[in-house]
């Protein structure tokens, strides 16, 4: 039978909205009762708010459990009343074993005082003993890399060392249960990997550990089990890879809800604007029809981000996938299909097609078009349709603009549409750059390598991702 | 409240180093350091000397002498009330963040003055070296004179710092309470002084519903038993037991009472502040 070293039963915790500061004071009466009663866990519904709803949860022993999920869901509530900093309103917290929480570090720091004596009040705030604090001391001072400056006082620490400071005491508690609360964002690159590789260790030796953290990556790699909250509750709960997978594909599937309709409102836009050309050009059909976009009142389109004589004009611009599903977010490594549906109304000689991608502040990350892909466009009249497909597209995490033109082969534009368009591409890689390039890792036999994933060698091609498990119920 | 001193035990470690942490941070950066613990009641006297003896013409020998002696225990009890009644509020990143028993850090504010209290004690033995008042038998009180001044004032730091956390104008009225409370406790005056025969007696009744006075009188008679204001022996009584035990009494149910009332608001304090 498995041991639960930490369980919830049907945890609630309610927070007042606000302050009651202003129903005091009215009668001597009042105020007395009013005060009694603000100790009480409050019951009344008006003016709660549930931060935690009916919440289950068990961990056995030595478990590594993350817990995820947007801003305001929970996740720091739970594990705040896992480490007994909040009393729950209804439900039960139990907990077995000695607990360290690395939820606020460097607690209890005296700025006034130096590093050295805030080792030991922090240590022993967090349940050591002075001796063992003692015998760890360098230990401890080694791991914050701040021998130099141990007997300086903190307040003239930078932030960057405070947090330090913090942290490896907190590690050196060697507790039974570790709780960790967004904290690996603290210092550099190589002291977040030191403290990773510390968290990785109280793993190997069989610790419990619970996690909030919005880094899925670290997340994924450290745990085996993931629980999604959700306004309170429990989405979904398993390991650790599916749970993200389904997270993932939920906040793309918001995204995607923002991002098709600022598409639409663009379409639309783009419609009203060639019906109201069509209008013009059936009056004076022999004029030269150019310059539209001065006689067009234009609304929801910036004109400097289109122009041309329109002689071929773009009506339509979509993105889809694999399947053909019209999509705006997508993973890295996913099959983009841009479509785009165009009318000629008038011969006008050899037409090029083009398109390009630009990164929100303006970086070129790629631009091709017919003619450099070196190809010939008869001329033709009436409508028609091009589609560009880009297999496992490598742009790495970020939002992008898209640039659609149509111009005669003497770069005269029909119809330029300069970043009307947004997609965006999210990954659980922490990769930087514009693309994700493909590569791979080898080492001498001098070179011992581990891998920090939970499951296996780091998988490069995350093209699953988009299948992954949706066995949530979403 | 006997489970939750049990529990403050269990914390006797990290209650010493947050004491030993607010001593060496108050000082941390003056040249004179601990030195302070010992200056500041000593200007502070000088301050009260200057009033009270060469303005108003109090006529006492050794009028220094005995504001001081009143002045240290009055200090370790009203900078306890202000300093413990802002704890829980001031200790915030500790309430929020840690599991610990919040009673610590009002324990911590009552210690630390206690600490000062008894820095400024060698001042107080010059000053009776120096103007020549022997100790007598009654020093012998001194501790259970403090450990009755110490259950009262904790209980009303205790009660203070938990309502305060949701009533915040508490504080502030405080400040006021005070210094009212310094000037109707014989410190700067003595009992005597007043001619309580030619006030009606109510005066004398309410005067003696002071905890305080009880508490200072008893320091004046523990440390000034063989002072003499021209040549007679001003404190050369027993202790006054029996007001010192009511005193005590109260102080007990008080500590019971507000313990129960923090307990009741300490589950909200980290939500509160």
């Amino acid at each position: 039978m498995e041991r639960y070293v930490i369980e919830m039963d049907s945890v609630s915790k309610a927070f007042k909205k606000h302050r009651r500061r202003n129903q005091f004071l009215t009668l001597k009466s009042t105020l007395i009762r009013d005060l009694w009663r603000l100790g009480q866990p409050t019951t009344e519904n008006d003016n709660l708010f549930w931060a935690l709803k009916q919440f289950d949860l068990r961990i056995a022993s030595g478990e590594t459990v993350g817990l995820i999920g947007s801003n305001g869901s929970g996740k720091s509530t739970a594990l705040k009343l896992i480490a007994g900093i909040l009393t729950p309103t209804n439900g039960t917290v139990r907990v077995i074993g000695r607990l360290s929480a690395l939820i606020e570090l460097g607690a209890g720091f005296h700025p006034e005082i130096s590093g050295r004596e805030n080792i030991f009040i922090n240590g022993i705030m967090l349940g050591l003993t002075k001796q063992q604090i003692r015998s760890k001391f360098d230990e401890i001072v080694d791991f914050a890399d701040l021998r130099a400056f141990i007997d300086n006082p903190v307040r003239t620490y930078s932030s960057g060392m405070f947090m330090r400071l913090g942290f490896a005491v907190a590690v050196h508690v060697d507790p039974d249960i570790l709780l960790i609360d967004e904290v690996l964002a603290v210092g550099d690159q190589s002291f977040v990997h030191k403290c990773l590789e510390r968290i990785f260790d109280f793993k190997r030796r069989g610790k419990t550990i619970v996690v909030v953290s919005h880094d899925l990556g670290s997340v994924e790699k450290l745990c085996s089990r993931a629980v999604w909250l959700s306004n309170g509750e429990r989405r979904c709960e398993g390991p650790s890879r599916e749970v993200i997978g389904s997270y993932l594909m939920s906040v793309a599937r918001q995204e995607e809800a923002r991002y098709a309709s600022e598409h639409e409102q663009i379409q639309e836009a783009l419609e009203e604007q060639a019906r109201r050309t069509v209008g013009q050009t059936g009056e004076s059909k022999d004029g030269d029809g150019g310059v539209p976009e001065a006689v067009l009142p234009d609304n929801a389109l910036d004109t400097g981000k289109r122009w041309g004589n329109r002689k071929i004009e773009i009506m339509q611009f979509r993105i889809v996938d694999s399947v053909g599903r019209e999509r705006y977010v997508f993973q890295t490594g996913e099959d983009v299909t841009f479509d785009v549906r165009f009318e000629a109304k008038e011969p006008v000689g050899k037409a090029v097609f083009g398109i390009g991608i630009y990164l929100q502040d303006g970086t070129w990350c790629y631009g091709s078009n017919t003619q450099i892909d070196r190809m010939e466009i008869d001329e033709f009249t009436g409508s028609g349709w091009f589609r560009l497909t880009f297999p496992a597209m490598p742009l790495i995490e970020n939002s992008y603009l898209i640039d659609i033109a149509v111009h005669a082969e003497d770069q005269t534009p029909f119809d330029f549409h300069s970043r009307m368009y947004r997609i965006a591409f999210r990954s659980l890689h922490r990769d930087s750059g514009i693309v994700r390039l493909h590569h791979s890792w080898s080492f001498s036999d001098t070179i011992h390598v581990r891998r920090l994933n939970a499951d296996g060698p780091v998988q490069v091609d995350r093209a699953a991702e988009g299948a992954a498990a949706d066995g949530c119920g979403t | 409240m006997v489970k939750s001193i049990r529990e403050l035990y269990r914390c006797r470690a990290l209650i010493q180093i947050l004491v030993s942490r607010d001593l060496k941070a108050r000082y941390r950066g003056s040249v004179l350091g601990f030195m302070w613990s010992m200056l500041n009641p000593f200007l502070m006297m000088l301050v009260y000397w200057l009033v009270f003896s060469i303005y108003l013409r109090n006529g006492m020998e050794n009028y220094h002498v005995y504001l001081f002696c009143g002045l240290l225990p009055w200090l370790w009890f009203s900078a306890s009330l202000l300093e413990g009644c802002n704890s829980i509020i001031a200790g915030a990143n500790l309430v929020k963040k840690v599991m610990f028993p919040a009673e610590v850090l009002p324990i911590v504010v009552i210690l630390s003055n206690l600490i000062h209290f008894f820095l400024g004690l060698p001042i107080l033995a010059a000053f009776l070296i120096i103007y020549r008042v022997p100790p007598g038998n009654n020093l012998l009180a001194f501790p259970i004179i403090v450990l009755i001044q110490f259950v009262f004032t904790f209980g009303l730091m205790l009660l203070l710092s938990a309502l305060s956390v949701h009533l915040r104008d508490i504080q502030q009225i405080l400040n006021n309470i005070v210094t009212l409370w310094f000037f109707m406790t014989p410190i700067v005056y003595s009992v005597t002084d007043l001619n309580l025969e030619s006030k009606p007696p109510a005066i004398r009744w309410v005067m003696n519903l002071n905890p305080m006075k009880h508490i200072i009188e008893g320091y004046h008679r523990v440390f000034l038993q063989h002072m003499t204001d021209r040549g007679i022996a001003m404190f050369n009584e027993s202790i006054p037991w029996t007001g010192l035990f009511v005193v005590l009494g109260c102080s007990v149910i008080l500590l019971a009472v507000a313990w129960s009332v923090f307990n009741h608001f300490k589950t909200g304090f980290s939500e509160e502040i």
